[in-house]
């Protein structure tokens, strides 16, 4: 599985201007779902598909249980679709029954860990990164870099799985504090106060690489 | 990216560029796919399995037997919730009948009524008080033909 720039701006910030258009146009989608309509579904599927991959990838580490996970987690949505409400956006409910099932995994897994590690493909990683990483490297940089994922990975993992959802959403997700708190049920202080707490371990991980 | 040096937020750049490509996302949607239709493959399976244990000509012999169970275990019950009733109002019957009915003594008063018939008379009777009986009845007349009685 190579890497593929795919709702993924140049800053490589997960582009944030769906949300609006995104709660109502779900609710048709689910209002057609729950009418039987399959198109609809598969239509929620690629919709959604991508977020709850990259979440529950950075979340477990393996590719392979991340699509597993994910697939389960559009079933389990499709299956309970009836039980959505609309009391909150769509993409948060499905949001959530991802990170259940991910942190299930993980509490079921947690003798069986293998992370799963690729080569980074020098073409998808943004290109001020590269040149950092040419200017402290040189030649080694497309080493630097396997190797500078594959850390951040291992540093992901040693947060508990509480710190890891919030950063992850955060982070990777973009997604608000309010978002979050929602898919957490949590509140929002107890994600600011995760979040802080998650970035200070992550840095001082992370210490040696980050000159 | 100033002075050279990595940051925690580059690192993170590299993570949210990192995506499956087209190929894995077409290997996704074929395995959603199957684990879709094995779902209701499998849920359409239990149904028939259970429409086919009652198809018409064994419905009505499930139904028959069905109401057979539920007779031989409600029967006893209901037979027995009316003997119960029966039996209570075969108690109060007993105990209707073996309650000691009043003694009746009838004492009979005559009224002494007052010569004048449009005048308003005072009705009175004696009642004798030293009998024992449990109720009396009083007959009055407003005229003195009772005392035939």
């Amino acid at each position: 599985m190579s890497i593929a720039k795919t709702e993924v701006g140049v800053d490589g910030k997960v582009a944030e201007n769906w949300r609006p258009k995104a709660a109502d146009a779900d609710m048709l989608l689910v209002e057609r779902v729950k009418a039987g309509d399959s198109l609809a579904f598969d239509e929620l599927t690629k919709k959604y598909r991508q977020r709850l991959y990259s979440a529950v990838y950075n979340m477990v580490s393996n590719r392979e249980d991340a699509m597993d996970i994910v697939q389960d987690a559009f079933i389990k949505a499709f299956s309970s679709i009836n039980s959505f409400r609309g009391g909150s956006a769509f993409y948060t409910w499905l949001y959530r029954i991802a990170i259940n099932m991910a942190i299930t995994f993980i509490k079921r897994n947690r003798l069986r860990r293998f992370f799963s590690f690729e080569n980074a493909n020098e073409e998808m990683a943004p290109a001020e990164i590269l040149d950092r990483l040419t200017v402290n490297y040189g030649g080694e940089r497309s080493t630097m870099l396997n190797e500078l994922k594959e850390k951040l990975n291992e540093a992901l993992q040693t947060l508990s799985i509480k710190h890891r959802t919030v950063f992850v959403l955060f982070e990777i997700e973009a997604l608000s504090h309010q978002e979050i708190a929602q898919i957490t049920g949590t509140s929002e202080a107890t994600v600011r106060t995760r979040l802080h707490y998650a970035k200070q371990q992550l840095q001082a991980i992370l210490k040696d690489y980050l000159k | 990216m100033e002075d050279g040096k990595i940051k925690l937020e580059d690192l993170l750049k590299l993570k949210r560029a990192e995506q499956p490509t087209e190929a894995d996302w077409a290997r996704f949607d074929e395995r959603l796919r199957g684990k879709l239709v094995s779902r209701i493959v499998s849920r359409r399976t239990l149904a028939d399995r259970f429409f086919g244990i009652v198809s018409p000509a064994r419905a009505a012999t499930f139904c028959a037997a069905g109401f057979a169970a539920l007779g031989a275990v409600f029967a006893p019950m209901y037979i027995a919730g009316l003997a119960t009733a029966v039996s209570a109002d075969a108690d109060v019957e007993f105990k209707a009948s073996s309650t000691p009915l009043p003694r009746v003594a009838v004492s009979y008063a005559v009224n002494e009524v007052a010569a004048h018939s449009n005048s308003e008379i005072p009705v009175f009777a004696q009642m004798n008080s030293n009998d024992s009986s449990d109720v009396r009845y009083v007959a009055s007349s407003v005229s003195s033909g009772i005392s035939s009685f």
